[in-house]
């Protein structure tokens, strides 16, 4: 069943996946690119003084892209679903009905993990090639809650599409918005460090939410 | 089972996040603006002056002793502090208790001050760069920046390589005057809008403090003297005109010191009650006095003291606070607790939980209590499959029934 289940939702999601990844990766580029071209054309220290004592963010480009991606493969996902109520073929598998929307999400999870996986991985590398691990660690650990809120979107937004009901959907708009405003109240580099841990649990708490939603569905409240 | 636990994630999840949202909007909505005086001590009165902002009605000046003054009246009384303007008006007095003075002199000996608790908390990169402390022209930044961990280790900006000669040269003269590595603090003041530069003030793994410069392109490094059992939480450097102190050092306990430029001495400060966590601890110098005023959300305190480091006047003076206002208390009617998550005394984001300090919201969790019951009868529901949800109400109030309400629990 895991083989069907990825063929079927990666036609869904490949086309936007891919291209909000190359999206992702030419910002990291040009977040990169523009560090190069001052490096080089000014003097480096006055760079570095920027960074170290001005506490300039030099990537806040990247700030919402992870919550564009997260939101979007969401969509793409999970909107088909909803198109005919196509899901109730799904549902109406003899599978296990939680089961099924786990591995919908699982490979959701997956895909966007790896895209997330890679751009922190380029952004981190980029960054200790031009600076010490001063600044290219502390500016990984800045741009992790922008990705916490890439996922929690992704799980919110798989949410509230399935959820049948248009009164609890605007009321699950409303609190989507105000979680995934947590991850954004920061204004210095490196400030969200002591409490990544505990947004990572938040994040986990959002995401089996789409089974909630699923199990009304599933129960016929339309 | 597995749909339950959804729910429950889901309402536990709303629930943190409207005791965050809901009492920040709240706050945002109802804040109240709280005027702080403003104190310094007058030197040729001996009275401290207190200038008070009053909304729609300008300034207030008033002394000490309680006597009103006018704005003129109190430019006139303070020379020493307010010297511009008597140059401007050509009023200016030749000696002031006693002393000769010029408008060069008061301003040399002038400086002002502050120090905000979230400069306790906030995030570093513990990386540095070390001036030229006595260059030909202006101040210029060097090319290279330094970590102290193991060594100090300075690297080059442009090709983010490290220096090793010059990183072997200051690690040697650094573990000859005694320095155990690696560095706790690092206080300097890195900028170039000044006129000279006087390195860093750095504690090592021991708690001993040294002083690290760089004159004429040679490593200047020497071990301070200081009492065994002072522990230091903070440094903050200036480049005061008076050249007075180096430093301003709170020690763990919470005690200011001034490190005095001329022989590296620790001069404390008459100052106990200093609560770095909530207060602001204002320094502010002239010729005569130092005004240190510490400031509170509802109190503020000062203290003069003169040139020898004794302490001549204290003055307090305490206001209500925004919990003793009606917005507060309806706050504590409506939230039995609440997060915040930019704490004003931390630049770090936080998940803290302020508990309310009275028992009022008590009336409301009730009432929502009894709502909830009379809807899970309505809607015919079984209590004991409930009973997770009037939990989370009793417990959390107006957050836990609006999360059991949005997720509303079906039985099927």
């Amino acid at each position: 069943m895991w083989k069907s289940i990825v063929y079927k939702e990666w036609i869904k999601i490949r086309r936007i996946t891919i291209i909000l990844f190359i999206l992702g990766i030419l910002v990291i580029m040009g977040i990169y690119s523009g560090v190069r071209h001052d490096l080089v054309l000014t003097n480096a220290e006055l760079v570095w003084v920027k960074i170290l004592i001005m506490k300039d963010v030099y990537f806040t480009l990247l700030k919402f892209i992870p919550l564009i991606i997260g939101l979007l493969v969401g969509f793409a996902q999970f909107v088909p679903e909803t198109i005919d109520k196509r899901i109730k073929l799904t549902l109406h598998l003899p599978v296990n009905e939680e089961t099924v929307v786990l591995k919908m999400i699982g490979f959701g999870l997956f895909s966007l993990s790896l895209v997330y996986g890679i751009l922190l991985l380029s952004f981190y590398s980029l960054g200790s090639y031009y600076f010490p691990y001063e600044i290219a660690g502390t500016s990984l650990l800045t741009i992790v809650p922008w990705f916490m809120a890439g996922l929690a979107a992704y799980f919110l937004v798989a949410f509230i599409i399935m959820e049948p009901i248009w009164k609890y959907r605007i009321f699950y708009i409303i609190f989507g918005t105000a979680f995934i405003s947590l991850f954004f109240k920061g204004g210095t580099v490196g400030d969200y460090t002591p409490v990544l841990f505990t947004l990572l649990l938040l994040v986990m708490l959002s995401s089996i939410s789409t089974l909630f939603s699923i199990y009304r569905f599933r129960k016929g409240e339309l | 089972m597995i749909p339950k636990l959804s729910r429950y994630f889901l309402i536990i999840l709303a629930t943190v996040v409207l005791s965050q949202v809901l009492p920040a909007i709240y706050d945002n909505l109802f804040d109240v603006r709280i005027n702080t005086p403003y104190v310094s001590f007058g030197a040729e009165k001996k009275v401290f002056f207190i200038y008070n902002h009053r909304e729609g009605k300008g300034p207030a000046f008033m002394d000490s002793k309680g006597e009103n003054y006018t704005r003129d009246q109190y430019l006139n009384a303070t020379p020493s502090e307010n010297y511009f303007y008597h140059i401007k008006n050509g009023t200016m007095p030749d000696s002031i208790n006693g002393i000769r003075v010029d408008a060069r002199l008061l301003q040399r000996e002038s400086f002002n001050q502050m120090t905000f608790p979230f400069e306790f908390s906030q995030p570093e990169y513990k990386l540095y760069p070390l001036l030229e402390s006595a260059p030909e022209a202006e101040l210029v930044w060097p090319k290279d920046f330094f970590r102290i961990d193991d060594g100090i280790q300075f690297i080059d900006a442009r090709s983010n390589h490290i220096d090793e000669a010059k990183s072997v040269t200051y690690t040697g003269i650094m573990k000859k005057a005694g320095f155990v590595f690696p560095a706790t603090l690092v206080a300097g003041m890195p900028t170039v809008m000044k006129q000279w530069d006087d390195g860093w003030f750095i504690t090592d793994k021991e708690g001993s403090l040294f002083h690290l410069k760089m004159v004429k392109g040679e490593p200047y490094f020497v071990k301070i003297a200081k009492p065994e059992n002072l522990k230091i939480k903070k440094m903050v450097c200036n480049s005061y005109s008076s050249r007075e102190f180096y430093t301003t050092v709170i020690s763990d306990d919470n005690r200011i010191y001034l490190l005095r430029s001329s022989d590296y001495k620790l001069m404390e400060l008459p100052i106990d009650d200093y609560n770095p966590n909530t207060q602001s601890l204002q320094i502010m110098g002239t010729l005569f006095y130092k005004t240190v005023v510490l400031i509170s959300e509802g109190s503020i305190k000062a203290y003069a003291i003169d040139r020898k480091y004794n302490k001549v006047a204290e003055y307090a003076r305490t206001w209500p606070v925004k919990a003793d206002m009606p917005v507060g208390k309806i706050f504590t009617y409506l939230f039995p607790f609440s997060i915040e998550m930019q704490p004003a005394n931390s630049h770090f984001v936080h998940f803290q939980v302020n508990t309310s300090h009275s028992w009022r919201w008590i009336y409301l969790n009730l009432l929502l209590l009894a709502l909830s019951f009379v809807i899970i009868k309505r809607q015919d529901r079984k209590l004991s499959s409930n009973i997770f949800d009037l939990c989370i109400v009793a417990l959390t109030g107006i957050f836990g029934f609006i999360a059991v309400n949005i997720f509303a629990n079906k039985e099927y």
